[in-house]
This record gives C-alpha cells, sequence and structure tokens, in this order.
C-alpha cells in the first residue's frame, strides 16, 4: 500500500517540485500545508505517514511544527527541507524528532532514497 | 531534474518575493525595530534562495544565500541596520533584473556587479556580527565585558549556537540507557560521500541515530565542532550499547550520503578512560554556550502570529487571462448577433433563449474581469523606493504617504499606467518638492510632503498625486510656450492660469532648467497624458504657486469593455465612447451661426463651436445627406480640456457596450480611431477618439 505524504512548504514553487518527486511512485500525496500551524492541522486530520517539513516558514517555523507532530505521535516520520546554510536548524530539528532531512537543491532519486530508507 | 517546466512558476514566486522583500526593507529604513518586518525579510529573501538553488540559478543563489545572512544578523540583533539600505536596494535592483532575465528566458550569469555584491553583503555581516556581539556583551555585565570581547567576535557562530540550540534538549531527548554489564563498546567510523550536501548536520544525525542505540562515550568532532559546522568528512564515536555489531553497522550504512561505515570491537580501556571522556564531553557541551553571551535576545526562529485562515489562491499566467478576456470578448459579440437575429425573426422563445444566453455570458464576463482585477498595491508598493532614490539624489527631504493601495483595477490598466505614474511622482520630488533650505525660505517643514491616493468612483478609479512643493507657476509657463511657439500668442493670450498649466502636457514642452536623469527626459507629460488617454482616462492638474501641486489620473477600472455611443455620419455608422460625450441636443438647423465660415450654437449662455462629423473625418458630406434638408440636426456636446465642442451628427442610434479590439499597426497609426469594434449586426465600426478628432476641425 502507498505511504500517504503531506507535503509542508510555505513556497507553492516548492511544493509543487515536491510533489512531483512523488508522483508516480509508491508514495501518494495526501495534502500541503503552508505553514506550521497548517501543517499541525493537517497532521491531526490526515495522519499522514510521511511529512516533508520546510524550515523557515511563517506562522509557526518548521521545526517547532516537527517538534508538535512528534509530541502527537512519537513515531511520526517528519523529513525536513533544509537550504544551504541551515545545518545548525536542521540539528536543531533533528533534536525536535525530525528523522533525516533533504538539502535544496535536491535530486528527485535522493530525496525518494531518503524517504524510502525511513519505511524498511 | 528537468527544472524548465518550473520556470514560470519560479519567476511568479520570486518576482513576488522580491518584491515583498523590498517594501519590507522600506519599512525598515523607517523603523529598524520592526521585528515582524525583520523576520518577513528574512523569510522572503530565504525562500528566494531556496527556489534559485532548486533551479539552478547559481548567480541569484550566491546574492541571496549572502542577504539572507545578513538579515539573519539583524534578526538576531532584533535591529535593522538602515546603513546596509542601499546595498540591499541595489541587490534588489539585480535580483530584479536577473529574475527577468529568466522570464524572458535568457541565461544569468554572475557579472561583476554581482560578485562586488556578494562581497559587499560579506563585509556588511561581518560588521553586524561583530556589532551585535559588541551589543551582546555592553549589554551584560560590565565587569566581564573585556573577556567576552576577546572571544566573542573570533567565533563566527558564537551568537546563533547559544540562541538556537539548547544543549539540553539532545540530551533530554536522546533515550540513553545507563551502560551494564550485558554492553559492549564499539568504535564507529564513517566517512561520507564527498558530494554530501550538509555534512556537519548529516554526522549530527549519524550520531543522533547512534545515540538512539547505546551511549556515546567518545566522539570526533565533537558536537561542539559539529555545531559550528566543522567537519572534514570522517566521523568517529564510540558508543556503548547491548546490540550487535551488525545491527550498528547496518543502521549506519542506511544513512544517505554514508560512503564507508566501519564497526569494529573498542580498544578495552585500562581504567575506565570511557566515561572520564564521556562526562567531558558532557561537561564541554554544557558550558560552552554558557561561557558566550547568553543574553542573545532573540531564538532562531521567531513566532509570529497564528493567523487562522491562510490565503487559498492559485496562480495563473496571466496570458491565459487574457486568452480568456478574448474568448470572452468573442462570446459577447455572437451573443450580440444572436439577439440580433432573435429581434428580427420575432420567435418568443428564441428571443427567451437569446435573453438568457446573455444573462449567462454577462455573468461570465464579469468574472474573468474580477480574475483579471489586481490591486494597485503592485503599482505602489515600488513608489517609496522612487521617492526615496530621487530625493537622495536631488538631496531632498521627502515623507510619502500612500493610500488606497488594496483597490483593484484592471491587469491591463496596472500596466498601461506603470510608467506614467512613476514620472508623475518622480517629477512631484524632482520639480515640485523643494530642497529644504527652500522649504524653510518658504516657511514649509524642511521635510515635503508626497502623497497618493486612490479612490473609487464607481467604474472609475482617481489616482491623485499630490505634493507640497513650489507649485506650477503660470507665468513661466506663457512665457516658455510663448518661447517655444508652442501655442500662437493670440490664443495664449485668452488662455487663464488654469489652462496654462495644461501646456506642460504638450508635446516638446519642458521647464525644467535642467535635465536630470530622474524625469528631465524620457517620458514627459505629454506621455502621460496620451497613455492615460489612451485607456479611456484622463488627467487633471491643479496647481497653486507655494502651495503645491495636485494631478488627477481618471481611470477606467477596466479597459476591456466600454460603453459607446453609435451614430452615423455620411451613412456610416461610428461609434463614440460615452466618456467624452458631455450631452447631445437636437437643435433645430435655423440655430447653427456662422461667421466666417465657422459655425456657433448659442448654449448655456456662451457660443458652442459646431463642426460636422462626416466633415472632420473627409467623408463625402454631400452624396450622403438625405434628400431633404432635415430641420434640425444633432449635436453631441464633447468635453475637452480646453472648452467643449458640439460635433454634427446624421443620427445617434443607440448605447452599445462595446468590446474594444486594438486596431494593427497600420490603421492604429491614424490619430482619431481608438480601436474596432463589431457590433450586434456583426458589422465592424470604428471607436473614435472624438476630442482628438476635433483639432482637424
Amino acid at each position: 500500500m502507498s505511504k500517504r505524504v503531506l507535503i509542508v512548504d510555505d513556497s507553492v514553487f516548492m511544493r509543487n517540485m515536491i510533489r512531483d518527486v512523488f508522483n508516480g511512485t509508491d508514495f501518494e500525496v495526501a495534502g500541503e500545508a503552508a505553514n506550521g500551524v497548517e501543517a499541525i492541522e493537517r497532521f491531526r486530520q490526515l495522519s499522514p505517514d510521511l511529512v516533508t517539513m520546510d524550515i523557515v516558514m511563517p506562522h509557526k517555523n518548521g521545526i517547532e511544527a516537527t517538534r508538535e507532530i512528534c509530541t502527537l505521535r512519537p513515531g511520526a516520520v517528519v523529513v525536513m527541507c533544509s537550504a544551504m546554510g541551515q545545518e545548525s536548524l536542521v540539528m536543531e530539528a533533528i533534536n525536535a524528532g525530525a528523522k533525516d532531512f533533504i538539502t535544496k537543491p535536491f535530486r528527485s532519486d535522493e530525496v525518494l532514497k531518503i524517504v524510502r530508507a525511513l519505511f524498511p | 531534474m528537468d527544472t524548465s517546466k518550473y520556470r514560470a512558476l519560479f519567476v511568479s514566486e520570486a518576482a513576488e518575493n522580491l518584491r515583498l522583500f523590498e517594501k519590507d526593507i522600506l519599512e525598515l529604513e523607517r523603523s529598524p525595530t520592526n521585528r515582524d518586518a525583520i523576520d518577513r525579510a528574512f523569510r522572503e529573501i530565504h525562500s528566494i534562495k531556496g527556489m534559485s538553488a532548486s533551479m539552478g540559478f547559481e548567480p541569484i543563489v550566491d546574492i541571496a544565500h549572502k542577504m539572507e545572512d545578513l538579515m539573519d544578523q539583524f534578526r538576531r540583533a532584533v535591529r535593522f541596520d538602515p546603513g546596509v539600505a542601499d546595498l540591499l536596494t541595489n541587490c534588489i535592483d539585480t535580483l530584479g533584473a536577473m529574475i527577468q532575465t529568466i522570464e524572458q528566458g535568457g541565461k544569468i550569469e554572475a557579472t561583476a556587479v554581482a560578485h562586488a555584491l556578494v562581497d559587499a553583503l560579506t563585509q556588511a555581516a561581518d560588521l553586524s556580527r561583530v556589532r551585535i556581539a559588541a551589543a551582546a556583551v555592553s549589554a551584560s555585565d560590565a565587569t566581564t565585558t573585556k573577556e567576552f570581547r576577546a572571544e566573542v567576535p573570533s567565533h563566527k557562530d558564537a551568537v546563533k549556537e547559544t540562541s538556537s540550540l539548547g544543549v539540553s534538549e539532545s540530551s533530554r531527548q536522546i533515550p540513553a540507557p545507563a551502560p551494564d554489564d550485558d554492553s559492549t563498546t564499539f568504535r564507529v567510523e564513517v566517512r561520507l560521500r564527498s558530494g554530501c550536501a550538509a555534512p556537519a548536520a548529516r554526522a549530527f544525525l549519524i550520531q543522533h541515530r547512534l545515540a538512539g542505540l547505546g551511549e556515546i562515550t567518545d566522539l570526533s568532532p565533537s558536537l561542539e565542532s559539529l555545531r559550528a559546522g566543522q567537519f572534514r568528512g570522517l566521523l568517529t564515536a564510540e558508543i556503548s550499547t547491548e546490540r550487535t555489531q551488525h545491527e550498528i553497522e547496518s543502521a549506519v550504512r542506511g544513512i544517505h550520503d554514508v560512503e564507508i561505515a566501519v564497526v569494529s570491537p573498542a580498544p578495552v580501556p585500562v581504567t575506565a578512560p570511557a566515561s572520564a571522556t564521556a562526562s567531558a564531553t558532557a561537561t564541554a557541551t554544557a558550558s560552552a554556550p554558557a561561557a558566550a553571551p547568553v543574553s542573545a535576545p532573540t531564538p532562531a526562529l521567531a513566532q509570529t502570529p497564528v493567523s487562522p485562515t491562510p490565503d487559498r489562491s492559485i496562480r495563473v499566467r496571466t496570458e491565459i487571462l487574457d486568452r480568456l478576456l478574448d474568448a470572452v470578448g468573442e462570446l459577447l459579440i455572437a451573443q450580440g448577433r444572436l439577439r440580433e437575429l432573435a429581434r428580427r425573426t420575432q420567435s418568443l422563445p428564441f428571443e427567451e433563449a437569446a435573453d438568457r444566453l446573455d444573462v449567462v455570458s454577462r455573468d461570465i464576463n464579469d468574472q474573468v474581469r474580477a480574475l483579471r482585477m489586481v490591486p494597485l498595491s503592485t503599482l505602489f508598493d515600488r513608489l517609496p523606493r522612487v521617492v526615496r532614490d530621487v530625493a537622495r539624489r536631488r538631496e531632498k527631504q521627502v515623507e510619502i504617504q500612500v493610500a488606497g493601495a488594496d483597490i483593484e483595477v484592471d491587469r491591463s490598466i496596472v500596466d498601461a499606467i506603470d510608467s506614467p505614474l512613476l514620472h508623475v511622482v518622480r517629477n512631484a520630488v524632482d520639480h515640485g518638492v523643494e530642497a529644504a533650505p527652500a522649504r524653510r525660505a518658504a516657511q514649509k517643514s524642511p521635510e515635503g510632503c508626497l502623497s497618493i491616493d486612490a479612490h473609487r468612483l464607481r467604474d472609475q478609479v482617481l489616482i491623485t498625486v499630490s505634493d507640497d512643493g513650489a507649485g506650477i507657476d503660470p507665468n513661466v509657463i506663457r512665457s516658455v510656450a510663448r518661447a517655444r511657439g508652442i501655442v500662437p500668442d493670440e490664443r495664449l493670450e485668452k488662455m487663464d492660469d488654469e489652462e496654462i498649466i495644461y501646456l506642460v502636457c504638450m508635446p516638446g514642452f519642458s521647464t525644467a532648467a535642467t535635465v536630470t536623469d530622474t524625469s528631465g527626459r524620457g517620458v514627459g507629460m505629454d506621455i502621460v497624458r496620451a497613455s492615460v488617454e489612451a485607456i479611456g482616462g484622463s488627467l487633471e492638474i491643479v496647481s497653486r504657486v507655494g502651495l503645491g501641486t495636485t494631478i488627477r489620473l481618471r481611470l477606467p477600472l477596466t479597459v476591456a469593455t466600454i460603453r459607446v455611443l453609435l451614430v452615423r455620419a455620411a451613412g456610416e455608422t461610428f461609434a463614440i465612447p460615452l466618456g467624452s460625450v458631455g450631452a447631445s441636443l437636437l437643435v433645430p438647423v435655423t440655430e447653427i451661426e456662422r461667421n466666417r465660415g465657422n459655425a456657433f450654437v448659442r448654449h448655456g449662455g456662451g457660443l458652442l463651436p459646431v463642426v460636422n462629423l462626416a466633415r472632420i473625418l473627409g467623408l463625402d458630406v454631400q452624396s450622403a445627406a438625405t434628400p431633404e434638408t432635415p430641420a434640425s440636426t444633432y449635436l453631441l456636446l464633447i468635453e475637452r480640456e480646453t472648452a467643449p465642442i458640439g460635433v454634427a451628427v446624421d443620427e445617434i442610434l443607440r448605447q452599445e457596450e462595446v468590446v474594444v479590439k486594438p486596431l494593427g499597426s497600420l490603421l492604429g497609426r491614424i490619430d482619431g480611431l481608438s480601436g474596432a469594434t463589431i457590433l450586434g449586426t456583426g458589422r465592424p465600426t470604428f471607436i473614435l477618439d472624438v476630442p482628438k478628432l476635433s483639432r482637424y476641425a
């Protein structure tokens, strides 16, 4: 059965790009959110298997959202979408419960490899 | 990855973020401690960086990355440095130009300018770091100032460290089972791929996963080094665990970007150095932040208030909307034809069906037009920056107030008045507002005031650009007009001050004593007026010497369709925009007076000059005229800037809402024709610009 993904990013551009990564794979995009608050809301509604989480977002950043999601569901699989120069934030996100991260610019095959490794 | 299909989305979103970023920087220049603006600006430039990296637009990434870094410094300090505003606005221009190049399908390159910007940004960020560190130190206990000052600037990310990463958190979250007798200590050596994007973060993730499997008793590089981004590709750890060697191996090998992972039993310690090392590491970790200035005030990512309803919108390319509007225009034309047919057949069901279709098509038309509406902020948001730049260059102080930016108008109106409005605003700063000494001499406050205000009046929008500057002196205009022979002297004599001011809109008129690079050349007021009139708008100028100038642009909300009056002249049907017709009169032929070849009627207490539409169009009046001479004639009262004029037509048919079709390049050059349309009967008709035509009378 395909895994359901929640894409969290404040940029439509990035959401589209990530959506396309999962297109035609064993991952199915269940929903999108444009900020941390919306992410938590959508997470509660959709109970996705995987969350791709941007870090810098309005209303609530990705680290806070990850922390809350991982408190809601301790086993939640959250993968951070970081940009270069955000290493210390990624580390903070890992401490907050993120399982792995991808770095923009990313390649589809890399992203898929990373997320598949999280569902052995 | 094929990124070409993301190009359009990239351009629109990056340009939007850049526009917002500029707005926030201008805001911060005024109020440097506006925390929300700092946060927004940071996020906006961060987004641009991320998107550009994904598209492989390296020259943008280089600049945006440095801009982000600089904004990050301000975020930590909760204070923007207005001293870098010029640098940032230069960056905005460069990025804007790059995005535009991409939009036009071009390739961007890292130019010398781009390199210079990157260098300047790096310097600015370094300077800010030192300043922030110094500020943090001076804010802390004065007695310890010396020691801190020596330490802090030397460590690039000292402030970042303390503010964003709580070490206690990491130790709390890692389930670290206490080593007991069943546990073994393994040495884990991991080498990352050389192309790994974020090696320190990757190494951090590896140690985090290891920590979930046991207790890390030794780590190289240390956690602090990793957090500071120091990592050279090889991570070594000793882990005390109950798991097997194989379990550890497969856990590490499954991690992305791991090239080699070797797990081997650790050499058995002679005494108990392992735990000593561990506690030493722990101490170092815990004490490092404490030594740095803990008073750093901002958390790494400040939270902004929750917005209850995020915007639900999609982006649509403008060309698609243009095509949709065209299609709806065609639909309305076809619909008009159908109605005409229905009327002729006099079949009630047919007419009813046509009426129903009429209602639906009009509804579609309204919806499509609503889709094309954009807020005036797309124009207005740039103005503070323009005013600031011009004012600075001309060494003037100008305060700008903008109101009504949320009023929505058709995209094509925004496009059409973009440069005219810019010109009017630049003019106001350049020639209107005086420099501070002159203002003081005139007993005004040294800072000039420029207000840009939009109001909606039914189906029009009124944009008012008003300054409190020196005003336009009619005597100066008069003498320039005389010197340049812009209007004949005898006409000049008759013009009052209000009319005289409008001469600035005549081609070739410029009173600027010197040519400046802002508004002394390029488009003049004549082009401004022409552009405004081309979309069915009008321009008004009110000026008082010493008090200032107000320029009003009266614009339609949309140019897609206009209401016209259909008239007949010399057997032909013509459309005249209703906006230019003040009234229509039926005048007995006997009341038309003739004086030396000119015709007049008495109207409203004065003499109204009368011209014949067929005659000014150069049509054959005689052959088309009705056999018997009519007893009265229709006059359209056409409003002009100077004085109204009566235009005689053979017949007034009806009013109609028509879709304006632009003329081709050949017909478009004919003065007095503003477009064409197709009537309900299927016949094409010219839309006349009567005020312009009447000059040929």
